[in-house]
C-alpha cells in the first residue's frame, strides 16, 4: 500500500477543506511534515488512523472543528471529514470517514454526531465504485491489529526495547505474522468439526436399512393378497358360472322347470329390492347427517322465546325509531309538529335518544337471526317427516326382500327333496356352490382390508424412506466436511511451530541487520537475538547481554530496528509514517538512522519538529525528499493550515 | 512474502485441503480486527461445504471419464 493523497475538512484545528500529497516514487519515497509543538502533528497523524480504523480518536475532545462550530448558524450542519486516497496491488481506492451534527443554540453540536465511512475502487476509466465491504478490504491491506507497527507514535519508540517488553515483542511476533490468523483458523476448524461429529453421530442410526426391509416386506405381503384376492374373485366367478349351468339344466328339466324359472322372477326381483333398499338406506344417511338441527331444536326454541321476549319488552331498539327521530332533527321538527332550534331542549333530547340507542343494525340482526332460527325449525320438523317416510318404506322393503328370500328357500327345499336323483343332486350341488361363493366373499372383504392397511403402510414407509434417503446423503456429506476441516485443522498445527520459528529467525537476523546499520557503535555490539520466548537481546564484543547497559539513544536504535525489520519482512506493504521519531535523540543517533531510514521502507512519512531534522540530519533525507509540508498554527485563530515547502524556500 | 511461504509449506497437502486452509486465511484476515466474528462457524461451514462440493464434483467427473 502506498497513500497518494490526504484531505482533511473542518478536522480539529484544520478549518475548511486542506489537502496534501505524498511522496511515491522509489527514489523520492519520503515527505517531511514539520510543525512547532501543537500545529497539528498529531492532529494529521490522527486523522489518518481514524480515517482507516476509526482509532486514535477518543479521549481528545471534539473532532469537528471549532472554528467551523463558532462561525455556523444555529440549526447548520457541519460536517468534519477525512479522505484518504490510497494504492495497493494496481488498484487506487478513495477511503472517506465523516462526522456530521448540528450547531445547537448553545453554540455546540447537538447530540451526537452522525458518522459515516465509505469506500470507493477507482476504476482504470476513473469511474468509482463503492467497496461493499470496506473494514474488510483494509483489513486484507493493512489489517487493523498491526497498524500501530506502521502508523508509528515516535513518543513509544523504546517500548520494544525495555526488558518487561517480550510479551509486547510476542505480541507484534503474532499478530504481523499473521500467526493470530493462523490460531484462529486453526480453531475454528477445530469447532466445525467438533460440529459435524456430533451432528453424524445423530445421523448414523441404520434406520434406511430398517425402513427398506420393512418396505419390502409390506410389498411382499401386497403382491401375496393381490393374488388371493384375485383367485377369490375367479373362485367366485366359476362357482357363479356352474350355478348359471346348473339353472339352465333345470330349465330344461320339465320336473324342475316350473320352480327354475319361478326361482330366476323371485331372483330378479329380490336384486330389483336390494337394489331399492341399498338406496334407502343411503337417503336415510343423508337425512340424518342433516339432521343436527332435530337435536337443536330444544335450544332454538328456548332462543326463539329469549328474542320474542325482549322484542315484547322494547329491550330492542327499533331501527324504524332511530330513524324516525334522526328525521326528527333533520327537520328541526317535532312530532307534533311544532319547531325548535339548534341547542334548544327538545334538540338536546332527541340527540340523546339518537346517541343512547344501540346502532340501528342491532336489529337487523336479530330480525335476520330470528328468521333464520325459524327456518331451522321448520327445516327441522321436514327432517323429521323425511326421516319417518324413509323408515317406513325401508322398513316395508326388508319385509319384501324376506318374503321373497323365504320363498327362494322353499323352492331350493322342493328341488333338493325332489324324487328324481338327479334333480336333486344339481340342487345340492347348487347350495353348495352358493356357499362357497358367501365363503369367498367373506375372504374377498378380509383381503381388501388388509390390502388397504397394506397401502397405506407402504405410503407411509415411503415417505420415511425419502426421509432416510436425504439424511444419509447429508451423512456421506457431512463425512466429507468433516474429513476436510479435521485434515485442515491439523495441517495448520504441524506448521504452525516451524513457521513461527523460522519467522523469529528471520526477524532475529533482519533487526540485527537494521540495528548494525544504525547504532553508531557498531563494533561493540556484535549481535541482536530474538529469543523462542522472545526476548530481544543486543550482545556485545564480550558475548555478554548489553541491554541493560544501552542508552536511551541506543534502546530507540533497537526498538525502530525491531519494528522496521518486522515491516520489511511482513507481507504488509505498508508505507513507515512517524510521529516525532527524532524528539528524544541526540544528534549523532539521529543522524545515523536518517542516513538509512529511507532504505527500509517503500514510503516514508515522518512528522517532525524543526528541531528535530536540521543539520545533517536534514541533509541525509534531501536527497529522497519527494515532498514537504509546513504547518502554520495561527494563534488568532487557533487554526492550522498545511502549506507546501517547495524547493526554492 | 509470507503467503508464499505459507503456501510453500502447504503444498505437501492434498490440493483441496490448500484450497479450504487459503480460504479460511483469507477469512480470517478480513474479519481480524473483530474480536468476536459474528456467525463465524457458519461461515465456516460455507466455505467447507464449497470445498467439499468441488472436491465431490471433480471426482465425479474423473469418474465419467
Amino acid at each position: 500500500m502506498k497513500i497518494e493523497k490526504l484531505i482533511v475538512e473542518n478536522f480539529r484545528q484544520y478549518f475548511g477543506r486542506q489537502r496534501m500529497e505524498f511522496a511515491r516514487d522509489d527514489d523520492k519515497c519520503v515527505t517531511i511534515i514539520h510543525g512547532v509543538n501543537g500545529a497539528g502533528k498529531t492532529s494529521l497523524f490522527i486523522a489518518l488512523n481514524w480515517c482507516l480504523y476509526e482509532e486514535g480518536a477518543s479521549n481528545i475532545g471534539e473532532l469537528i472543528s471549532k472554528e467551523a462550530i463558532s462561525r455556523a448558524n444555529a440549526g447548520e450542519l457541519i460536517q468534519a471529514s477525512v479522505e484518504l486516497t490510497l494504492r495497493h496491488n494496481a488498484e487506487r481506492y478513495v477511503v472517506r470517514r465523516s462526522l456530521q451534527g448540528v450547531k445547537g443554540t448553545n453554540g455546540k453540536i447537538e447530540g451526537y454526531p452522525t458518522a459515516s465511512f465509505t469506500m470507493m475502487r477507482i476504476r482504470g476509466d476513473g469511474q468509482a465504485e463503492r467497496i461493499p465491504n470496506p473494514v474488510g478490504t483494509i483489513n486484507s491491506i493493512l489489517p487493523s491489529n498491526v497498524r500501530t507497527y506502521f502508523l508509528f507514535d515516535g513518543e513509544k519508540i523504546d517500548n520494544f526495547a525495555k526488558p518487561e517488553a517480550a510479551s509486547e515483542i510476542k505480541s507484534a511476533v503474532f499478530l504481523i505474522l499473521k500467526l493470530e490468523v493462523l490460531d484462529r483458523a486453526k480453531q475454528h476448524l477445530k469447532a466445525v468439526a467438533q460440529d459435524y461429529r456430533h451432528e453424524l453421530k445423530r445421523l448414523s442410526s441404520g434406520e434406511l436399512r430398517n425402513l427398506i426391509e420393512r418396505d419390502e416386506a409390506a410389498r411382499a405381503a401386497q403382491e401375496r393378497e393381490t393374488a388371493s384376492l384375485a383367485r377369490f374373485k375367479q373362485d367366485v366367478e366359476s362357482a357363479k358360472r356352474k350355478i348359471a349351468d346348473i339353472d339352465q339344466k333345470l330349465r330344461e328339466q320339465q320336473n324342475a322347470q316350473n320352480l327354475q324359472e319361478k326361482r330366476d322372477r323371485i331372483e330378479r326381483d329380490l336384486k330389483q329390492r336390494r337394489g331399492e333398499h341399498d338406496g334407502i338406506v343411503s337417503n336415510i344417511r343423508d337425512a340424518a347427517t342433516s339432521a343436527y338441527t332435530i337435536a337443536a331444536q330444544p335450544a332454538i326454541a328456548a332462543a326463539l322465546r329469549v328474542l320474542d321476549e325482549k322484542r315484547e319488552r322494547g329491550e330492542i331498539p327499533s331501527s324504524i325509531r332511530k330513524q324516525f327521530v334522526e328525521d326528527l332533527i333533520e327537520q328541526m321538527s317535532c312530532i307534533c309538529g311544532r319547531s325548535f332550534t339548534e341547542g334548544s331542549p327538545e334538540h338536546t333530547r332527541l340527540l340523546a335518544l339518537v346517541r343512547e340507542s344501540l346502532p340501528g343494525s342491532l336489529e337487523d340482526d336479530v330480525l335476520a337471526t330470528t328468521a333464520a332460527l325459524r327456518s331451522c325449525e321448520e327445516r327441522a320438523a321436514r327432517g323429521v317427516s323425511d326421516l319417518d317416510t324413509l323408515m317406513k318404506h325401508r322398513t316395508e322393503l326388508v319385509d319384501i326382500i324376506n318374503a321373497l328370500e323365504a320363498e327362494l328357500d322353499d323352492i331350493g327345499r322342493q328341488l333338493k327333496d325332489s324324487p328324481l336323483e338327479e334333480i336333486s343332486r344339481m340342487e345340492k350341488a347348487r347350495q353348495d356352490f352358493l356357499a362357497d361363493i358367501d365363503s369367498y366373499n367373506v375372504q374377498i372383504g378380509s383381503t381388501q382390508n388388509r390390502l388397504s392397511e397394506l397401502a397405506a403402510e407402504i405410503s407411509n414407509l415411503e415417505k420415511a424412506i425419502a426421509q432416510a434417503r436425504k439424511e444419509e446423503k447429508r451423512e456421506r456429506t457431512l463425512g466429507d466436511k468433516l474429513e476436510l476441516a479435521q485434515a485442515a485443522a491439523d495441517a495448520i498445527s504441524e506448521i504452525y511451530e516451524a513457521f513461527a520459528d523460522e519467522t523469529r529467525a528471520r526477524i532475529e537476523a533482519k533487526t540485527k541487520e537494521i540495528f548494525k546499520l544504525l547504532v553508531w557503535k557498531d563494533a561493540h555490539f556484535q549481535d541482536v537475538r530474538l529469543s523462542s520466548d522472545f526476548n530481544l537481546e543486543v550482545i556485545d564484543r564480550y558475548e555478554q547481554p548489553a541491554r541493560p547497559e544501552l542508552s536511551a539513544g541506543e534502546r530507540q536504535v533497537l526498538s525502530l530496528s525491531f519494528i522496521t525489520a518486522m515491516s520489511r519482512i511482513s507481507d504488509e506493504e505498508a508505507p513507515l509514517i512517524m510521529d516525532t521519531p527524532f524528539g528524544r535523540l541526540s544528534s549523532q543517533p539521529r543522524n545515523n538512522i536518517t542516513a538509512h531510514l529511507p532504505e527500509l521502507a517503500d514510503q516514508l512519512v515522518l512528522f517532525v519538529t524543526d528541531e528535530e531534522l536540521r543539520d545533517q540530519s536534514r541533509q541525509n533525507l534531501e536527497p529522497r525528499i519527494g515532498a514537504e509540508y509546513r504547518l502554520e498554527f495561527n494563534p488568532q485563530t487557533s487554526c492550522t493550515e498545511i502549506v507546501e515547502v517547495t524547493k526554492t524556500q | 512474502m509470507f503467503k508464499e511461504k505459507l503456501r510453500e509449506l502447504f503444498t505437501v497437502y492434498p490440493p483441496e485441503i490448500q484450497t479450504l486452509i487459503m480460504r479460511v486465511l483469507a477469512f480470517e484476515q478480513e474479519n481480524i480486527s473483530y474480536e468476536r466474528v459474528p456467525r463465524v462457524k457458519e461461515q465456516i461451514d460455507e466455505i467447507v461445504t464449497q470445498v467439499a462440493v468441488s472436491r465431490e464434483a471433480a471426482r465425479g467427473a474423473k469418474t465419467d471419464r
